[in-house]
């Protein structure tokens, strides 16, 4: 894997998120899509799609919080990432990273 | 940091991301080290730790489950393992490339088994599984 070029910031109150060569493209999309205008409730793949999403969401926090320190990131790296949701198909390639610090909060 | 799921929607995560992804491959690392690698293909998804740390925090993550003893976490995993069988998916958990845990369609479990009261969890490595765990 080609090594990224890694960010460093500094004093930081809060995550930051630093997206690098990061691309997506969608494919072959379903046509039923486009097929049902009037559709206005999620269904039950859509909210459990939302489910797993905010719950991924909320493990990357807890897992930021025991794995990272001070001046750490987080690099999650997608190569040749095929997903399909809703019966279209994207294609992920490219680094997110996270660079974490933690500040002490003055009173 | 205060608990946000309950156990059942841990152990959802997997199961949907098995639904989700179709191929290619995804890395975490920290600091440049890399702690886990999925790899998915023709509907497996390979969870390959590079470090046990991660897994054991995943594990922390769910206090319920830390308390448990092995067998009790392996029981814990029947639901999950069981509707990856029945949606003809498969996830295997693997250390440093060796497959330790098969979940799902793919899994032929022996002794097990009578374990796990599922024919949809094999334990690839026991050893292995125990130093990850505990």
């Amino acid at each position: 894997m080609p090594k990224q070029e890694q960010t460093t910031e500094h004093k930081q109150k809060s995550p930051t998120l630093t997206t690098k060569k990061f691309s997506s493209t969608q494919t072959d999309p379903s046509p039923k899509l486009f097929n049902s205008p009037n559709q206005t409730s999620l269904t039950l793949g859509e909210i459990e799609l939302s489910e797993t999403f905010k719950g991924l969401g909320e493990t990357l926090a807890q897992l930021i919080d025991k794995l990272a320190g001070k001046g750490t990131n987080l690099q999650l790296t997608f190569k040749d990432l095929t997903l399909e949701m809703a019966g279209m198909k994207t294609k992920l390639n490219g680094t997110i990273t996270l660079d974490v610090l933690y500040v002490s909060e003055k009173k | 940091m205060k608990q946000l799921h309950s156990e059942t929607k841990i152990l959802r995560i997997p199961l949907n991301l098995a639904h989700i992804l179709k191929q290619g491959s995804i890395s975490l690392q920290t600091n440049g080290v890399e702690h886990i690698q999925l790899t998915i293909q023709n509907n497996k998804i390979d969870y390959n730790f590079q470090q046990k740390q991660l897994l054991k925090t995943l594990l922390e993550l769910e206090a319920e489950i830390t308390e448990k003893s092995i067998l009790e976490k392996l029981k814990t995993l029947r639901n999950l393992a069981e509707k990856l069988k029945q949606d003809r998916l498969t996830i295997t958990i693997s250390h440093k490339g060796q497959t330790i845990l098969t979940l799902g369609y793919e899994a032929t479990p022996t002794v097990s088994q009578i374990a796990t009261g599922t024919n949809a969890i094999e334990v690839n490595n026991m050893i292995e599984l125990m130093k990850l765990v505990t």
